[in-house]
């Protein structure tokens, strides 16, 4: 495993209930709009690719043949049958495994989701090639995340403190960069929706369990926040702020 | 100072209260989620004990040569997933299959490599 993949785990092992309760993550138009590009019959197996507690892998299971969803800690997928359980839902399974190296067969599936986990990604192409791999052509990949703003001082700190925050974060691409990723990894792309999504500072911080020193540092860097990057982030006087997010479509 | 000593000794004993409260609350939250783990198993749906399912092992693929993996139980009765081509083993635990290629090779077992 590369260190960055421990870090996720480590970094997500003691947080898991966190994630399973977490509003932003429970649902969200972000996840209504999936469900809607989706336009399940039924009929069709789905991977929920860094699915965390679940919460997309359900809620496409109410409505596919079957889902499977796949993450690299095994504390957040406990959390997941536990919900697919208090849910009656039979049509879900979770297994351990890295997005980067899927332990599936080519075109085992009709959709591939993820879902406020790619910014984790070590190797994004990588993993998006796998999606590529797994999916049957006609296949979709359905891909929702933090976007970083086009320009370059919110696009830093963006993601300066978003890795205060979680040590294990990779990076909050900009949508363009996605749209080249998926390209070269062989999907006919287009996003089909932008949101914004606000944050409150202290559930953030909370949620991940981020140490008090980096949340002063945190505090510190978005107290001399120039102009540009408190609007782009929409910055206000309680360091709460909302982040660019959107829903891309690769068709295989 | 005699006062400051007893305000730190309430302090510890309520700290060390409320260590032993979480300890005791966390104990019980895993054990109501055990008891619903087997329960619900019991109850028919997984076929038997804890154990992965046949839809699920039908599209498992080793995450490396992307080949068939095969369910096999060891003599102390755990459930591996071997590729009978190199002889990696991927850990089921609680029903969740370990699909991680560093496990695989740390369990790797040549014996099982199929000629």
């Amino acid at each position: 495993m590369s260190d960055i993949k421990n870090s996720v785990e480590r970094q997500f092992s003691p947080v898991a209930t966190n994630y399973a309760t977490s509003a932003v993550h429970v649902s969200g138009p972000d996840l209504t709009a999936m469900l809607e590009a989706a336009s399940l019959q039924g009929s069709e197996r789905v991977l929920d690719a860094g699915c965390g507690t679940g919460h997309t892998a359900l809620a496409f299971a109410a409505h596919a043949a079957e889902v499977v969803g796949v993450d690299l800690t095994e504390a957040m997928l406990a959390q997941g049958r536990k919900l697919a359980r208090d849910r009656n839902l039979t049509n879900v399974s979770f297994k351990r495994g890295d997005v980067e190296h899927l332990a599936f067969p080519d075109a085992a599936f009709d959709i591939v989701t993820s879902r406020y986990s790619a910014h984790h990604y070590p190797h994004p192409l990588a993993a998006l090639r796998e999606f590529a791999r797994v999916l049957k052509p006609g296949g979709m990949l359905l891909l929702v995340d933090v976007m970083s703003p086009d320009e370059p001082a919110p696009d830093t700190f963006l993601n300066a403190i978003e890795l205060l925050r979680d040590p294990s974060h990779v990076r909050d691409h900009r949508v363009e960069e996605w749209e080249r990723l998926f390209a070269t990894a062989g999907f006919a792309t287009e996003t089909l929706g932008h949101w914004p999504l606000r944050l409150e500072f202290e559930s953030w911080v909370a949620r991940m369990n981020t140490p008090f020193l980096a949340i002063t540092q945190i505090r510190t860097l978005i107290e001399g926040a120039p102009r540009e990057v408190r609007a782009a982030l929409a910055l206000d006087e309680g360091y709460s702020f909302s982040v660019p997010t959107a829903l891309l479509r690769g068709r295989r | 100072m005699k006062t400051i000593l007893r305000l730190f000794g309430v302090a510890a004993l309520v700290g060390l209260a409320a260590v032993v409260y979480r300890a005791v609350k966390q104990y019980r939250e895993d054990s109501v989620f055990d008891l619903s783990a087997s329960s619900s198993s019991s109850s028919g749906f997984g076929g038997g004990k804890r154990s992965i399912s046949p839809e699920l092992l039908a599209i498992l693929a080793d995450p490396g040569d992307k080949g068939p993996v095969e369910l096999l139980t060891d003599s102390t009765g755990s459930e591996w997933l071997v590729n009978r081509r190199n002889g990696f083993r991927y850990p089921v635990e609680d029903g969740i299959p370990i699909m991680l290629l560093e496990e695989g090779e740390k369990n790797r077992d040549a014996s099982l490599i199929a000629h």
